[in-house]
C-alpha cells in the first residue's frame, strides 16, 4: 500500500500549503484560487478514501459553484485585483496563538485516541447505488430537511438582494 | 426491471411529522399565494397563522397520545423521537410562531417592508425548530438548526436598507456559521468515537462500556456544549446577542430570543441527557460553570444599558442562565422547572419586545432610556403591560415568572446544590435592579431642554387587531401560569419522560 | 493508510480556518475561512466512516456539503446588501452600536 500513501502526502502538503496562503494572503482573488485549490485537494482525499461519488460531488458543487459565487461576491464588492491592505485586523498574534492551540489540542485527542497504528481497511469503494439506497431509505427525514434549507436559503437570497418594484415601494409616513 | 421493489422503504409515518409538515407546507402555500398574485402580506400572515395553528392542533394530539397512550418512539429510522419531550417542545414553538406571526404585520407595515415571503421564511424558522426538538440524531440536528438559522440570518436583515439590520444580519451569520462549525466538529469527534450518530444507539454503545476514546467522546461533548451555547446565548459565547437584537427588526427579535432559544436548549438536553448520559459526571460541571457565568454576566452587563432593546438582550441571556440551571441541577424536579421556565420565557420575551416595537415608532428611534421617560402619561395602556412584563421577568410573585424561578430553584435545592442557589438568588435580586429601573424611568418627567419638547409630539400609538390579540394573549398566559400553574408544571413533569 | 494522517489533515486545516476567522477583516474571506473548516470537518467525517466501515459519514458529508452551499448564498446576499450601503465589507467597519 505504498501508492495511496504517496498520494496522500502529495495532495495533503498541497493542501496545507494552499491552506496557509489562503488565509494569509492578501490578494482576495488569489485567496479564491487557494480555497479552490484545497477543495480540490478534499476530492482527491474523498477519491482515496473510496467515497468516488462524494469526490465528484464535491468538484460539482464546491469548485463549479461555490468558488464562482465567492469570485462573484469578490467582483460584485469591486475588490482590488492587486494586493490589498487591511484585509487582516491587528490580532494576528492573538489569532495564531489560539489556532496553535486548538490544533495541538485536536492532534493530542486523536493520537491518543487512534495511535500510530490504526489502518484503514477498504474492501471497496462505496458504490452510488449504495448511497442513493440509504439515502432514501433511512436518511431520507434529513434529505427533505436540507431540501428545506436549500429552499429557504434560496427564497432568502432573493428577497434580500432584489430590488422592489417602484409600485411595491409604498411610503406609509403615517404612524400605525 | 422494476427498482422500486426491490428498496425497501421504510413505512412513512406521518403523525411523527406531522406538525412539521403542517408547518413547512404552510410556508409552501404562501410562497405559491405570492407566485399567482402579490396580495396585502396581511393575507399571507393570516395563512400563517392559521398553519400554525393546525400544527399546534396536531401537536397536541402527538402529546395527548404520548402520554396518555404511553407510546413514545423512535421514527424515521431513529431521526426523531415522539414523547413527551418533542411532542411539549413542538407545542411551546407553534406558539413562538403564532405570536411572531401576529406581531408581525403591523410593524412591518408601519416601517414599509411587508413582504409576503417574510411569513414563508419565519414558518421554515420554525419547522426548523420543531425538528431540533424532536431530532434524535446528531445529522437531524445539525440539519434542523441550519435550517432555523438560515431563516433567521435573513429575517435579522430584513430591513433591507437600515444600516442597523444588515450589520445585525452579518453578524449573526459569521458567528453563527461559526458556531455551527465548531458544533459539527464535536459531532464529528462524536460519531468518531462511536461509529454512529444515532443518540439512542451512542447511548447502548456507552452502556457496554466499549468506548475505546474517553478522549474524543469528552473532546466531542464539549464543542457541542460550545457550538449551542452559542446558539442559547450563554456567557461567554454571547457576544452578538447585543448587537445583533438591538439591530434586527423588534418582532424579529421577539421571535428569535424565544424559539431559537428553545430549540437550543432542546438539542443541549436530548444530546447530553439521551446520547451522552453516561458522561453525566463530565458535563455537569461544565453546565453548572456555564450557568453560573450566564446568569452573573447577563445580569451585570444589562445594568449598564441605555437601550432598551439591548437590555433586554442582556436580559434573555440572564434568562438563559436561569433555564441551564434547571438542567445543570440534574434533577427531574430542576428539568421541569426548566421547560416550565421556557414556556413562561417565550410569553414574557415575546410580549416585551412586542410592545418595544410598538413604542419605537416608525424608523426604530425611540428605543434608549430616556425615550421612555412619562411613558405612563403617554401611553398609558402600553406602558402598564411593559411595565407588567417586567415585573414578570423580575419574578415578582403572582405572575410566570415567579413560579419559574422557584420551579428551577426547587429542583437545585433538591439537588444540594447550594453555591448555584446562591448565585441564582444574587442574580435574580441584580437583575430585578434594572427591570425595576425602567419601570421608574417611565414614571419620571421628561429633561426639560429648551426648545421644542419633542416627545409630547408624537401622535399615540396605533392598535392592529392582530397586535391587541398577541398581547392579550402573552398577557393572559404571564398572569395565568403565576396564579394557577399547577397544569403546565404537570404537564412539564410529564415531558421529561424521554423516549 | 493511516487514519491518524487524515485526522491531522483535517485538524490543521480547520486550524487554518479558526485563524482566519479571527484574522480576517473583509466579509467574503472570513466566509471564505468558515468554508475551509467545513471542508476539514468532511475529511474527518469521511475518514471516520471509512474507519468504522458504514455510510454515514459520507451522508453526513453530503448535508454538509449542500447546507454549506446554502450559508454561503445567504453570506453574499447580506455582504452585498452591506457594500450597497457603505463601500466597504470591513467587518470593523460595520460597527454601529456599541454598549
Amino acid at each position: 500500500m505504498v501508492g495511496p500513501n504517496i498520494a496522500f502526502w502529495i495532495i495533503a502538503l498541497v493542501m496545507a500549503y494552499a491552506g496557509v496562503r489562503l488565509v494569509t494572503t492578501r490578494n482576495v482573488v488569489h485567496a479564491a484560487l487557494y480555497l479552490m485549490i484545497v477543495l480540490a485537494g478534499t476530492a482527491a482525499i474523498f477519491l482515496l478514501l473510496g467515497a468516488e461519488f462524494l469526490g465528484w460531488t464535491q468538484v460539482l458543487v464546491y469548485i463549479g459553484a461555490i468558488v464562482v459565487l465567492f469570485l462573484f461576491g469578490v467582483m460584485l464588492t469591486r475588490a482590488t485585483y492587486g494586493e490589498s491592505k487591511g484585509l487582516d485586523n491587528d490580532q494576528r498574534v492573538l489569532a495564531a496563538t489560539v489556532a496553535v492551540i486548538v490544533f495541538l489540542v485536536f492532534a493530542g485527542a486523536m493520537w491518543k485516541a487512534f495511535g500510530a497504528s490504526t489502518e484503514i481497511v477498504l474492501e471497496k469503494s462505496t458504490t452510488v447505488s449504495e448511497l442513493g439506497r440509504d439515502l432514501m431509505t433511512n436518511w431520507v427525514l434529513p434529505f427533505e430537511a436540507v431540501s428545506l434549507v436549500l429552499l429557504a436559503s434560496l427564497i432568502g437570497a432573493i428577497t434580500l438582494a432584489r430590488r422592489d418594484d417602484p409600485e411595491h415601494v409604498r411610503d406609509r409616513g403615517v404612524e400605525r | 426491471m422494476l427498482i422500486a421493489d426491490a428498496i425497501a422503504a421504510p413505512p412513512s409515518d406521518w403523525w411523527a411529522i406531522a406538525p412539521q409538515l403542517v408547518l413547512g407546507g404552510t410556508a409552501v402555500v404562501i410562497i405559491l399565494m405570492i407566485c399567482v398574485k402579490r396580495v396585502d402580506p396581511g393575507w399571507n400572515a393570516l395563512v400563517a397563522a392559521v398553519g400554525t395553528v393546525a400544527s399546534g392542533v396536531f401537536a397536541w394530539e402527538q402529546w395527548r397520545q404520548v402520554t396518555t397512550d404511553a407510546n413514545p418512539r423512535l421514527a424515521y429510522s431513529g431521526m426523531i423521537a415522539v414523547d413527551g419531550f418533542s411532542a411539549f417542545l413542538v407545542l411551546v414553538v407553534c406558539v413562538a410562531a403564532f405570536l411572531g406571526v401576529l406581531l408581525a404585520d403591523q410593524y412591518f407595515k408601519r416601517e414599509g417592508i411587508d413582504r409576503g415571503e417574510y411569513y414563508a421564511l419565519l414558518l421554515f424558522s420554525a419547522c426548523g425548530m420543531q425538528f431540533m426538538a424532536a431530532a434524535n440524531n446528531l445529522v437531524m440536528v445539525f440539519v434542523a438548526l441550519e435550517l432555523l438559522s438560515i431563516c433567521l440570518y435573513v429575517l435579522s436583515a430584513w430591513n433591507r436598507d437600515d444600516s442597523r439590520s444588515q450589520e445585525a444580519g452579518a453578524k449573526y451569520l459569521l458567528l453563527g456559521a461559526y458556531s455551527s462549525a465548531i458544533l459539527l466538529f464535536g459531532i464529528a469527534l462524536l460519531y468518531g468515537g462511536t461509529g454512529t450518530t444515532n443518540l439512542a444507539r451512542m447511548a447502548e454503545i456507552f452502556s457496554e462500556n466499549v468506548t475505546r476514546e474517553p478522549g474524543l467522546v469528552l473532546l466531542g461533548m464539549v464543542f457541542v456544549i460550545v457550538g449551542l451555547g452559542f446558539k442559547i446565548a450563554a456567557v461567554p459565547f454571547h457576544m452578538w446577542t447585543p448587537d445583533v437584537y438591538q439591530g434586527a427588526p423588534t418582532p424579529v427579535v421577539g421571535f428569535m430570543a424565544s424559539g431559537a432559544k428553545i430549540a437550543g436548549f432542546a438539542g443541549l438536553f436530548r444530546v447530553l441527557e439521551t446520547g451522552l448520559a453516561a458522561f453525566e459526571f463530565d458535563w455537569q460541571p461544565l453546565l453548572v460553570g456555564l450557568a453560573i457565568v450566564t446568569m452573573l454576566g447577563g445580569s451585570i452587563l444589562a445594568i449598564a444599558q441605555r437601550d432598551v432593546k439591548r437590555m433586554l438582550a442582556y436580559s434573555s441571556i440572564a434568562h438563559a442562565g436561569f433555564i441551564l440551571t434547571g438542567l445543570a441541577s440534574g434533577t427531574a424536579a430542576g428539568v421541569r422547572g426548566a421547560l416550565f421556565y421556557l414556556v413562561a420565557y417565550v410569553f414574557m420575551i415575546a410580549g416585551a419586545f412586542g410592545v418595544v416595537a410598538l413604542l419605537a415608532r416608525r424608523g426604530e428611534r425611540y428605543t434608549s432610556l430616556d425615550d421612555y421617560r412619562d411613558m405612563f402619561r403617554r401611553e398609558p395602556v402600553l406602558a402598564t403591560v411593559l411595565a407588567f412584563f417586567l415585573f414578570a421577568m423580575a419574578g415578582i410573585p403572582g405572575t410566570s415568572g415567579f413560579v419559574a424561578k422557584f420551579a428551577v430553584f426547587t429542583g437545585v435545592a433538591d439537588a444540594h446544590q447550594w453555591v448555584l442557589l446562591t448565585v441564582g438568588t444574587v442574580a435574580s435580586v441584580i437583575s430585578a435592579y434594572f427591570y425595576l429601573r425602567l419601570v421608574v424611568y417611565m414614571y419620571m418627567r421628561p429633561e426639560v431642554d429648551e426648545g421644542e419638547a419633542q416627545p409630547a409630539a408624537l401622535p399615540r400609538v396605533r392598535w392592529a387587531p392582530a397586535t391587541v390579540v398577541a398581547l392579550v394573549l402573552t398577557v393572559f398566559f404571564t398572569i395565568q401560569l403565576g396564579i394557577l400553574p399547577q397544569g403546565l408544571l404537570d404537564m412539564a413533569g410529564k415531558a421529561t419522560l424521554l423516549f | 493508510m493511516k487514519l491518524n494522517l487524515f485526522l491531522t489533515l483535517s485538524a490543521f486545516l480547520f486550524c487554518l480556518g479558526v485563524y482566519g476567522m479571527l484574522a480576517r477583516r473583509n466579509a467574503v474571506m472570513i466566509l471564505m475561512s468558515i468554508e475551509l473548516m467545513l471542508n476539514a470537518i468532511n475529511i474527518n467525517l469521511v475518514a471516520f466512516g471509512a474507519l468504522h466501515g458504514n455510510l454515514t459519514g459520507q451522508i453526513f458529508a453530503f448535508f454538509v456539503i449542500a447546507v454549506a452551499a446554502a450559508e454561503v448564498g445567504i453570506g453574499l446576499a447580506i455582504v452585498l446588501l452591506i457594500y450597497r450601503n457603505r463601500a466597504s465589507v470591513n467587518v470593523d467597519d460595520v460597527d454601529l452600536m456599541k454598549g
